[in-house]
């Protein structure tokens, strides 16, 4: 690995687990670059999770270095993203760099990727995290992400509830953005339960949500993994003409409380967003 | 969600709903809220103690309210707070049953 401009040098390895290595080091002033060598699974989490927590804890301009990565599972997933969590709860910034292709294939089919971005060039990492970067005018200085997976079925569509009732208090919503957020998710996820097909041969029994909580808005991302199926073709429909389940009672109701609803097919992924005012 | 019923002039009953009409809501209650659309003539659905409806929620006040009325009977929705009142009205469900706050004037209007 190369040094930037006689910035420090590395630290020794700090953590040694059979499977998962970590080491840090200050590839550009203020920026810290975490190098994960091995398997990013519940036992190689485990190995290194003291100090990756440290440093998501105390580090706001953050790479996360895959490369040396072999494979990640959900645990390491996880880890990952509260990182993520910690670095933004202080105004930081935090990227992947140079992740192997299965190892991105994961990153991107969990969305991760829209909330931490992947870099494969180093110096266009360091440019991303510092102030002053790419993207210093795009990105919104606080933004939070949330995720939950549920299953396709009305037993995923009430667990969705729930994480609204979590999500009102960590984020201390407004009754009235609370309520909105509660009403999109449940027309949004119903639609989906209701309508989408799945493809033979392809696992389509979760809906992904991400949320993003920024200052003045809620950024929502739901995906499924069905035939293509656009629920926004429903159409506003009115109480007095819509009685028969046909989804446009709910999407008309969406659409009163949501603004920006796109709906695009993404490879095999159906992808809604939404955002809601704060 | 609950679902309780009292008779609160000859006739005329007022079904009590606490709690959220979302989709669980919606579906413990369904099957008595589609009974007492079935036998009642007279009903005032008090809306007082519910924070939240969507479509499916509405779907059930709308296809009862339309089964009262189909076998010519008035059914009601009383003092639904602001943010479900919003929603009867944006998705234009109080064109099918109307919303009333006054108990004697929703006694009133589903009698005789």
């Amino acid at each position: 690995m190369s040094h930037a401009n006689g910035s420090g040098g590395r630290t020794i390895p700090v953590s040694m687990g059979r499977r998962l290595l970590i080491d840090t080091e200050e590839v550009a002033p203020g920026v810290t670059k975490v190098n994960l060598r091995g398997r990013l699974d519940a036992n190689g989490v485990q190995t290194i999770s003291t100090t990756f927590d440290r440093v998501a804890r105390t580090q706001v301009r953050l790479i996360v270095d895959l490369s040396r990565v072999s494979f990640i599972a959900s645990t390491g997933l996880r880890t990952l993203i509260g990182a993520a969590h910690s670095v933004a709860s202080r105004d930081g910034r935090m990227v992947f760099l140079g992740p192997e292709a299965s190892v991105e294939s994961v990153l991107i089919t969990s969305g991760t990727d829209a909330v931490v971005p992947i870099f494969q060039d180093l110096a266009e990492a360091i440019c991303a995290v510092s102030v002053g970067g790419v993207d210093d005018d795009d990105r919104p200085t606080t933004s939070l992400p949330f995720s939950l997976q549920v299953d396709r079925s009305m037993r995923g569509v009430a667990r969705v509830g729930a994480w609204v009732d979590e999500l009102a208090i960590l984020l201390n919503l407004s009754h009235r953005t609370e309520y909105a957020l509660r009403l999109c998710l449940e027309e949004a996820v119903t639609n989906i339960v209701t309508h989408a097909k799945p493809v033979p041969g392809v696992d389509a029994e979760k809906v992904g949500l991400r949320l993003i909580a920024e200052p003045g808005q809620l950024c929502m991302t739901l995906q499924d993994h069905c035939e293509e199926y656009n629920p926004l073709q429903s159409g506003n429909v009115g109480a007095t003409q819509d009685v028969s389940g046909e989804g446009g009672l709910g999407i008309g109701l969406l659409r009163q409380h949501a603004r920006d609803v796109t709906w695009s097919r993404v490879g095999p992924v159906n992808r809604l967003m939404l955002t809601i005012p704060r | 969600m609950r679902l309780e019923t009292e008779e609160v002039a000859p006739g005329v009953s007022k079904i009590n709903l606490t709690g959220r009409l979302d989709i669980g809501g919606t579906q413990e209650i369904e099957l008595h809220f589609n009974a007492l659309a079935g036998s009642q003539r007279a009903i005032i659905v008090d809306l007082s103690q519910v924070d939240f409806i969507a479509s499916l929620g509405l779907r059930l006040l709308i296809v009862g309210a339309r089964t009262v009325q189909r076998k010519g009977g008035r059914m009601i929705l009383f003092r639904p707070p602001i943010a479900v009142e919003a929603v009867l009205v944006s998705s234009g469900t109080d064109n099918v049953v109307g919303i009333l706050r006054d108990l004697d004037e929703a006694i009133h209007a589903v009698s005789g």
